[in-house]
């Protein structure tokens, strides 16, 4: 699953760190999510997107293999 | 929105048992060398029993704390490394008698304690590599 958090992060102009303070999670975790290592649950997919006052269908975008 | 370390750390011991376990396991090791002049032979099994134990208990705390901050990703990764020392086990309790018979030996009973410290073991580096590669 891709996803654009690092560059809504990049237009916020926030830190992985700043952004895991936002939402209650590691920074480990961010980064993950970035890097596509890990997918995120529903909810923190919503908390992320709460974040960033947008949707989850226009953070994260399913590929062919999912 | 607050931190979530609260759910997900249900049921795991503090962040500091983390360290309780790092001197239990320093207790252990001490009383191992301690005891070992002073008991009889026929306290020898006991007194090795005990101080297995307090070595596996050390272990237990430290896998069984919480990170400084527990959410879902810790949770997944702390599942998927039980998994992984799960399977370790089994395929260690299959392989231990083979390595004693080409190796000679006649013993060919796998302890419970040993087979549980070293799952504990596989457990902890398997979590800490899992974390590490995830930064």
């Amino acid at each position: 699953m891709k996803n654009t958090v690092k560059v809504e992060r990049a237009k916020l102009n926030i830190t992985q760190q700043e952004l895991a303070e936002m939402i209650g999670v590691s920074r480990q975790t961010i980064n993950s999510v970035e890097t596509q290592k890990y997918i995120p649950s529903t909810v923190l997919a919503l908390k992320i997107a709460v974040a960033f006052n947008t949707t989850v269908n226009a953070i994260f975008e399913l590929e062919d293999e999912d | 929105m607050k931190p979530v370390t609260s759910k997900y750390g249900r049921g795991l011991f503090p962040t500091y048992f983390k360290i309780v376990g790092l001197i239990v396991i320093v207790l252990g090791f001490v009383a191992m060398f301690v005891l070992k002049p002073i008991v009889t032979p026929e306290q020898k099994p006991l007194a090795k029993t005990i101080t297995i134990n307090i070595v596996i208990l050390g272990l237990f705390f430290i896998a069984w704390s919480r990170d400084k901050i527990e959410d879902e990703m810790s949770v997944h990764l702390r599942f998927h490394a039980m998994a992984l020392s799960f399977i370790f086990g089994v395929m260690f309790s299959f392989a231990d008698p083979i390595i004693n018979l080409i190796t000679g030996s006649d013993d060919f009973d796998l302890p419970g304690q040993q087979l549980v410290m070293t799952m504990l073991l596989f457990f902890i580096f398997t979590y800490a590599i899992k974390k590490r590669s995830n930064r």
